[in-house]
């Protein structure tokens, strides 16, 4: 799916997130989608200092950053 | 759950949630410095909004910030700490009717909510909830004048209820009518009205502290007068009342 390994992000008080390249969104919610992952995904992209748009995914107080990660983890 | 156990509850939960309030205004603002100073130091940025289509630079973010900071999030924050402190008295004072329910014993109920009734106490709930959520219709002062008739607390004081007052007025004109000041305004803020006819109100800085150390003050002051009146010998079990 991509060179770069995907890791779930769990800091903060908001559930755990995933921050990825713009351009993988659609391929990573797909996942999600089929498997019954709750998410959502930020409206904002961001590039600093001219490097890629990143994206973020959050899944909500209730999403379970192991179950995702195992998920992730199966396909890339 | 015992009344004081209660009413400690209600206390400790609105106190942490006024200081959570605030930390986040203040995390808000520093983390908002913090993009300024990377900005200052060189950093560049490009923000796509993929629901708006707005595209914005370093730049741009950096002027809008400030209106963020003293607007938007000063104003949401107040907006806030007031919903905060409206939730802790009606929930005092309903947790105060529960244990005292003669002080509604003239109310009347129609006979069918009485029939469908689980008991007594599902009775007692609804009716005190009907009369909670009237009385939070009403404006400030006679939210006090009906925690006075009820629990005879002594507090808040007269000055305190009027700065709260002009506080719940800013509010409100924040919400109701676009933080533009107009009649309804004047009349809730009454002597401590900070703006004339035609205004925005304002929620500058020092302002929004000094009204989040009110409310602070004034769910310790009446959580702990209200745990003192358990306690006196003098408090009729019947009306929660002290001679």
């Amino acid at each position: 799916m991509t060179s770069e390994v995907l890791r779930v992000r769990r800091e903060g008080t908001a559930g755990p997130y995933l921050q990825l390249p713009a351009s993988q969104r659609k391929e990573v919610c797909a996942i999600f989608d089929r498997h019954g992952v709750y998410y959502w995904v930020d409206e904002i992209i961001l590039s600093i200092n001219d490097g890629p748009y990143m994206a973020a995914i959050n899944f909500g107080l209730k999403g379970d950053p192991r179950a995702i990660q195992l998920l992730l983890d199966g396909v890339q | 759950m015992a009344l004081a156990d209660e009413i400690e509850r209600i206390r400790d939960r609105t106190l942490s949630a006024l200081d959570a309030s605030h930390d986040s205004f203040e995390d808000t603002k520093v983390a908002w410095r913090i993009v300024r100073n990377s900005i200052t130091a060189g950093e560049k940025f490009r923000l796509v909004n993929d629901a708006t289509g707005t595209t914005t630079t370093e730049v741009e973010l950096a002027a809008r910030s400030a209106g963020y900071v003293t607007l938007q999030l000063t104003e949401a924050t107040f907006q806030q700490f007031l919903a905060i402190f409206e939730a802790f008295f009606f929930d005092l004072l309903q947790a105060w009717l529960m244990a005292y329910p003669q002080n509604l014993g003239g109310k009347k109920l129609d006979f069918k909510a009485v029939l469908e009734a689980e008991d007594k106490e599902a009775l007692t709930r609804m009716v005190v909830a009907r009369e909670v959520n009237e009385l939070s219709y009403e404006r400030p002062a006679g939210w006090f004048v009906y925690l006075e008739t009820r629990a005879n607390l002594g507090l808040p004081s007269a000055e305190q209820i009027a700065r709260f007052a002009g506080a719940k007025a800013t509010r409100d004109a924040l919400v109701n009518s676009q933080g533009v000041v107009g009649s309804t305004y004047l009349a809730k803020a009454g002597p401590l009205a900070r703006f004339d006819r035609g205004d925005r109100v304002e929620v500058p800085e020092p302002y929004h502290r000094a009204i989040w150390e009110l409310l602070k003050e004034m769910v310790a002051s009446l959580s702990n007068a209200a745990l003192g009146k358990l306690g006196q010998p003098d408090l009729d079990p019947r009306s929660g009342r002290t001679a």
